[in-house]
């Protein structure tokens, strides 16, 4: 394997260059007894992140390179998974023979008793190259790191110089640069490989005025370093945003309270529906019997105005990539088609609740992790009033612009979910800011009480995380404006 | 390993580095799973990788981080140039590295050879144990949810240029149980976990009891109505508002000019803690670990600090920079954090709640996502029991409860004599304790 990465920006193209017809014979050819198949999955990536305390005006840069990879053998009944940490020719051909054995020439003492030295398999060597990381030294050039801080640097004092007249603002940013690179082969399909990349910046802002304090945050991600940099500066645009609406809340007056309309401005409902839709439709949990959803395939479960799908091969969104972590091809795959549920996310292993074949949900945070299903992009079908027209129709009620923290339990739905940016509706309008509304509600009742879905869809620019097992992996939204009929609106907790 | 390490640390001194150490740590764990499906998934992890941090002659300080422990010529090259490149001014970075012998490794209990040497069919037998015993104490558990068992080893080498080397062996055993209870009408799912260095720090067959206890208790339970309340904690309840507190902990902590705690309070910091997960016999910067009295009887004790903040402070390092990975830079963070025992049985605590009127017993928390950003509260969900008059009553499950954390030290009335460690990171450790006031209100 052979990393070759490149410049500051990472614009060109790590390279692993393995022989995989050979690797795969080669796994084929030591697959235990009574194994039905096995699947090796190697991952390269390169992190730069740099972060800055606005408050103590530290500045800090940490440059991470990993390789490893994972391999599963999949028998009647159970997987075996061994993990190795910086794969070589020589060690990756050991996982590949006598996984059992390999890596564990590291440590001494006991842990080595019984383990013997792996063959040779004749001409993997010669066709993988040694692991040069020395490659990897244009990722993290002195050109690279300093355009990283710059442009943390240019957000942070446009954070600041938004701020407005008499606030006091204390800032912080991190900017996370990462290009990852995976292989995927297995002994029963073709092997597939991606290169996976973006860069994150996260802002927070903290604004004081008059003794009056608030807090919030704002994410952005883009594709590249070099994409933030662009003529349109978009990380200046969200400082600016961030700062405007930080000012906003510090202005907000109390939230109206109890059951009402809520419209969820396009796109700031995604991060509800992943959490009551995404997480509570994956097939382990309901295998597991652990979602209210469970056995309710071809059951009304929402209202018919909504169709939602997980569509992970569409260009250029955040959860987006050419093939899962187990090699399963990108796919939309329908799960509420006009308020029926027709499906669930599944990976290999809960393949048999989807018909037996994956949806192409395996996904994994590194060659670490055993893969789960998890949502990649959630998709929501436009329907064909604009945000104007479904206001119109509602004389009073909540609109919802940006959703902030809350919680779901996934075993019965019910959620709590801040507003951190929301307006109260008056007469058929957005009116006043209003701040410390909190929704809460059960998945259930959210899905069926949709009674409006608007024409505008609009991909999330942020870098929502969805964070399953202890494992973080990032996901999209695509999402029109929606209306629910009735929901509870409290106040913020005690 | 030590080679490794030396000669990486050779090589940033000779690209132009004024100081630097090299990080290096290797090791495996094996984890066993049942799956959703029914069967079972067997994880063997080799894990390895060298972190390289400098100090420049200018005052900078840089961080730099790959797999493999053993650099080839390129790799160790790249990690040099990169951290270099990476330099920003910092504090530590004119203070001397730490040097002389290193502190001797034996005696911490951090090494159990048991659990090293295991064998995946070790592991099933001891998962398969816990999870019998959580599926046979309590007939309303109906299934698993989850259940997995790993137990790793790890070596660690630190070497930097003033001349030190030293080098320790960890153990660690972590069980995740999931079961779900129902009765017909209604049906919980509860998770536990626990950390240990040495098998024989638990007991399998008494983690599934108690998993399964809890669970009944979960079942049983109903919301306890919205109000401020006295609660006593139980030992894993508290040990999780002590990891929560431990956030807010900085170097300015405790405040000498106040009171820290009640009288009855003593917080400690001890990274020499026999058999704790986070003791060893130096620190991620290579500073010997010592025992930090916080907090003593109430009164405002000693901050903890790694070399940064000892250096911003004008103090000394307390052997507190702990690292995460290999590939995490050392940052300041308590090792084993507890608070003392007292003297009282758990039931006197709960006796002293007679003269309140109504109180919780808060047996387990489950932390709860704020809803407002910079929220200094605690919030989480609890299940226990109501408590009237000082006697236990009804199961109660649900409650959201949310802790002031800024006051809790001050506003603990009692504490009891059973502490405890192991829930769920295992580095924090509480007795029960009574408490003046939490909050409730419905989920």
């Amino acid at each position: 394997m052979t990393l070759a990465a490149p410049d500051p920006y990472h614009r060109r193209t790590m390279i692993v260059s393995v022989d995989t017809e050979l690797l795969r014979k080669i796994l084929a050819g030591a697959l235990p007894a009574g194994a039905r198949s096995a699947e090796l999955f190697v991952e390269s990536r390169l992190t730069t992140l740099v972060s800055i305390d606005g408050a103590s005006g530290a500045e800090s840069v940490e440059l991470r390179w990993e390789t490893g990879a994972h391999l599963r053998r999949f028998s009647e009944g159970r997987v075996e998974c061994f993990v190795l940490d910086a794969p070589t020719p020589a060690s990756l051909e050991a996982l590949a023979l006598h996984p059992e054995a390999a890596g564990l020439e590291w440590l001494s003492g006991d842990a080595r008793l019984g383990v013997g030295r792996p063959g040779r398999a004749g001409g993997l060597e010669a066709r993988l190259p040694e692991a040069s990381p020395g490659a990897a030294g244009g990722a993290w050039s002195a050109a690279g790191i300093a355009a990283a801080l710059d442009l943390a640097r240019q957000a942070l004092g446009r954070l600041s110089s938004d701020a407005g007249e008499g606030c006091r603002a204390t800032g912080s940013a991190g900017l996370q640069v990462q290009v990852q690179e995976v292989l995927v082969l297995a002994t029963d399909r073709d092997p597939v490989r991606d290169t996976r990349r973006f860069a994150e910046l996260r802002l927070q802002v903290e604004l004081q005025r008059a003794g009056r304090r608030a807090e919030s945050e704002a994410t952005l991600s883009v594709p590249s370093l070099e994409a933030l940099g662009d003529s349109g500066r978009p990380h200046e645009t969200l400082a600016a945003g961030l700062a405007a609406r930080a000012a906003r809340r510090l202005d907000a007056g109390s939230t109206p309270r109890g059951e009402m309309p809520v419209v969820f401005a396009s796109p700031s409902g995604g991060f509800l529906l992943h959490e009551v839709c995404g997480h509570l439709l994956e097939a382990d949990h309901v295998l597991r019997g652990a979602s209210p959803f469970a056995g309710a395939r071809g059951q009304a479960v929402a209202s018919p105005r909504l169709t939602l799908a997980d569509d992970g091969s569409i260009p250029a969104m955040r959860g987006s990539s050419l093939f899962d972590d187990e090699g399963a091809s990108a796919r939309r795959t329908p799960l509420i088609m006009e308020g029926t549920l027709v499906g669930f996310l599944s990976d290999r292993m809960t393949a048999f609740a989807t018909d037996g074949i994956s949806t192409g949900n395996g996904r994994r945070q590194s060659y670490r992790d055993a893969p789960m299903p998890r949502m990649t992009n959630l998709v929501i079908d436009p329907g064909s009033e604009t945000l104007d027209d479904i206001l119109g129709r509602t004389p009073a009620g909540l609109l919802v612009t940006r959703l902030g923290r809350g919680r779901v339990d996934p075993a019965t739905g019910r959620f709590a979910l801040a507003v951190e940016e929301g307006y109260a509706i008056e007469g058929g309008r957005a009116g006043r800011p209003v701040a410390g509304a909190v929704l809460r509600g059960v998945a259930r009742e959210l899905l069926a009480g949709i009674d409006a879905v608007g024409s505008d869809p609009t991909a999330d620019a942020g870098a929502p995380v969805c964070i399953k097992d202890d494992q973080a992996v990032p996901f999209g939204v695509l999402q029109p404006t929606l209306r629910v009929g009735r929901m509870h609106v409290a106040g913020a907790e005690p | 390993m030590r080679e490794a390490a030396l000669a990486l640390v050779e090589r940033a001194l000779a690209a132009g580095a004024a100081q630097a150490e090299a990080f290096v740590k290797v090791g495996a764990t094996r984890t066993v799973r049942l799956e959703a499906g029914g069967g079972v998934s067997w994880t063997r992890r080799s894990e390895g990788g060298i972190a390289l941090r400098l100090f420049t002659p200018e005052g900078g300080a840089g961080f730099a981080a790959a797999c493999g422990p053993e650099p080839a010529e390129p790799a160790a090259r790249s990690l040099v140039q990169a951290a270099l490149h990476g330099a920003l001014p910092d504090d530590a970075a004119r203070l001397p590295l730490p040097g002389g012998p290193a502190p001797d490794a034996r005696g911490f209990g951090i090494f159990d050879p048991r659990l090293q040497a295991c064998a995946p069919s070790d592991l099933e037998g001891l998962l398969d144990e816990a999870a019998s015993e959580a599926l046979r104490a309590e007939p309303r558990v109906r299934r698993l949810d989850t259940a997995s068992l790993a137990a790793s080893s790890a070596e660690v080498w630190l070497a930097n240029s003033s001349g030190f080397a030293g080098t320790y062996k960890q153990t660690l055993v972590h069980i995740v149980l999931g079961v779900v209870a129902g009765d017909g009408a209604s049906s919980v799912v509860v998770r536990r976990s626990r950390t240990a260095r040495s098998f024989a720090a638990f007991s399998p067959a008494l983690f599934g009891d108690e998993t399964a206890r809890l669970a009944a208790t979960a079942l049983e339970g109903r919301a306890a109505p919205e109000g401020s309340y006295p609660a006593m904690l139980a030992p894993a309840a508290a040990a999780e508002v002590l990891r929560r507190f431990a956030r807010s902990i900085t170097p300015a902590w405790p405040d000498p000019s106040r009171p820290a705690g009640s009288a009855c309070v003593t917080l400690i910091d001890d990274g020499r803690l026999p058999g704790g997960v986070a003791s060893a016999p130096f620190d991620g910067e290579g500073v010997p670990t010592r025992r930090t009295a916080l907090v003593e009887r109430g009164a405002a004790g000693r901050t903890i600090h790694d070399r940064r903040s000892a250096a911003a402070d004008g103090g000394v390092s307390t052997g507190n920079a702990s690292r995460a990975s290999f590939r995490d830079p050392p940052r300041r963070a308590p090792s084993n954090l507890f608070i003392a025992p007292g003297s009282a049985e758990p039931g006197e605590l709960l006796a002293e709640m007679r003269g309140t009127g109504s109180g919780l017993w808060i047996q387990s928390l489950r932390p709860a996502s704020s809803m407002m950003p910079g929220d200094t509260r605690m919030t989480a969900l609890a299940t226990g029991r109501w408590v009237e008059q000082g006697r236990p009553g009804r199961p109660i499950a649900g409650a959201l409860i949310s802790l002031p954390l800024e006051g809790w030290l001050p506003g603990v009335r009692a504490v009891g004599n059973d502490l405890a460690f192991g829930f769920p990171a295992g580095s924090f450790g509480s007795p029960s304790l009574l408490i003046d006031s939490v909050g409730v209100r419905a989920p």
